[in-house]
């Protein structure tokens, strides 16, 4: 009897707490007629680890060329940017967003994309994994390829960590693995996801450095439910975006292969995947529950209905945006809500 | 001992995720949640930040994104008393990254990084209890810099 209690009381409060409070929303605005680009980012959103073990909604609402504003950049003709995001972001707030993205129908510009703070772009011909790319731009992510000498010597000289990126000048020699970490674990943002059992030295500990980042290996694209978290240790890893920086500026990374943040072809490999999941829960995005209702079941709901998750083409938008919880407890409660009215409406007065 | 908590616990997470007026005034009281306050953080080089395209919905937000990792702005709330009634830890990217691709290979190049103006959207849960919100301080941490107060245009 105790155990069935304590089993019980443990299982309500677990559901719960998994249960959505609150589906993070991106909407993508676009003036793509022919091309599907929106629903390939949708469906990246929804499929992509870490996004999608969290109540991720992607609404996608089709406008006019002229209301997006978007344009090529001053002097490059080919890199394109949306010069109205701060209305757009306003338009987006009204359907109950909290992540706005361009798409911008296009074959002008090529391959271009871009971010400006908050909003990523890109163009219609532009593989969707680089919205992706750009909106971990927007969580704080940087670059792992190399900078053209212009870039980095803006970029480089910036003292400021990334969640993905330190400067750290090497000692010319360490003792062992443990003086290296006392000497920098301050400096690396991602420090409590190195096992004790990754060291940060090479060469026997007498130089700083898992190792070097390997841009020829890949990190497969995950999209799974689960982390990849036995496939690539998360260490700290020599990279090369600061190398035409004058002087150059030695920065490193947590990941040993090519990611998202360098080639669109990549995946996040395990140490980017557990970065943006702290990310993206820090943000307000509530896990979800990994109980997948039967798939004939939710077609068969009506776009009101479609539970966080699921991506919406153009609904109308939302006069009122409820956040409100959406466990299993307000659906009781609204149940029995509804059982008093209807009991109440039928008494005659 | 050991059921009381078990009765505790059901009782706490039934009163979070519950729809009654007497859990929904608890959360409140606790300044989880309220009606959603929404905005857009406008920052530039040019000027100071500030928000625009300010309202507010009836509808009940749960805050649960009030400590952003990577924080780089602190916003601070302030009622018709001038009481501090709400703050928020918030990342934005202070700069535009523009980054051709070669489509074949999935590289980058000709990329191109500028401090320019950005933008992002802000939600807050404003509650009874903290009456209406009539001005906002916003703080850069990477700037160290505090800027003056600010009335809300809505």
């Amino acid at each position: 009897m105790k155990k069935i209690f304590r089993a019980l009381t443990f299982t309500i409060a677990a559901l719960c707490f998994m249960s959505s409070a609150y589906a993070y929303k991106f909407v993508i605005y676009t003036d793509e007629t022919v091309t599907n680009k929106s629903g390939e980012v949708g469906e990246l959103l929804k499929t992509t680890y870490p996004f999608n073990k969290f109540d991720v909604e992607v609404e996608v609402v089709h406008v006019d060329a002229s209301a997006l504003g978007c344009g090529s950049t001053n002097g490059i003709d080919r890199l394109v940017t949306c010069k109205d995001s701060e209305g757009i972001q306003a338009k987006a707030m009204k359907r109950g967003g909290d992540q706005v993205m361009i798409i911008k129908n296009t074959s002008k510009y090529g391959g271009s994309s871009g971010v400006g703070g908050g909003v990523p772009v890109i163009t219609s011909s532009t593989p969707a994994r680089a919205m992706l790319h750009e909106y971990l731009h927007t969580l704080g992510l940087c670059d792992e390829y190399e900078y053209a000498a212009s870039e980095a010597g803006f970029y480089c000289s910036q003292e400021a960590s990334r969640p993905n990126l330190t400067f750290i000048v090497p000692l010319s020699a360490y003792t062992d693995d443990s003086f290296a970490r006392a000497k920098h674990s301050g400096k690396i943002p991602w420090y409590g996801d190195i096992l004790s059992t990754t060291p940060i030295t090479g060469a026997s500990g007498t130089r700083l450095g898992t190792g070097d980042v390997d841009f020829k290996k890949s990190s497969p694209i995950n999209t799974s439910q689960q982390s990849q978290v036995l496939g690539e240790p998360t260490g700290l890893y020599q990279g090369k975006i600061c190398n035409q920086a004058v002087p150059k500026r030695i920065s490193w990374h947590p990941g040993g292969g090519s990611t998202i943040m360098e080639n669109t072809q990549s995946g996040l490999g395990a140490p980017l995947e557990k970065i943006v999941e702290r990310l993206m829960a820090s943000k307000g995005a509530r896990r979800k529950m990994q109980i997948d209702e039967p798939k004939e079941n939710r077609e068969t709901l009506s776009n009101e209905q479609k539970p966080a998750g699921e991506f919406v083409v153009n609904p109308v938008p939302q006069v009122e945006v409820n956040d409100t919880s959406r466990s299993m407890f307000k659906s009781f409660f609204t149940w029995l809500n509804d059982i008093f009215s209807q009991i109440m409406n039928s008494i005659p007065k | 001992m050991l059921k009381s908590l078990y009765i505790i616990t059901i009782l706490s997470v039934v009163l979070i995720y519950s729809q009654t007026s007497f859990s929904q005034s608890m959360k409140k009281e606790l300044g989880i949640c309220g009606k959603t306050f929404n905005t857009v953080l406008k920052i530039s080089p040019k000027a100071d930040p500030g928000f625009s395209n300010s309202f507010v919905t009836a509808a009940e937000f749960c805050d649960n994104g009030r400590y952003e990792q990577g924080a780089n702005f602190i916003i601070s709330l302030y009622n018709a008393k001038d009481q501090l009634i709400y703050d928020k830890r918030i990342f934005l990217n202070t700069l535009n990254f523009q980054e051709g691709h070669d489509i074949k290979s999935g590289a980058f190049k000709k990329t191109r990084i500028v401090e320019g103006s950005n933008s992002r959207i802000l939600k807050f849960p404003v509650s009874a209890e903290m009456g209406e919100v009539t001005s906002y301080k916003i703080e850069s941490l990477e700037a160290k810099k505090t800027y003056p107060k600010k009335k809300i245009k809505w």
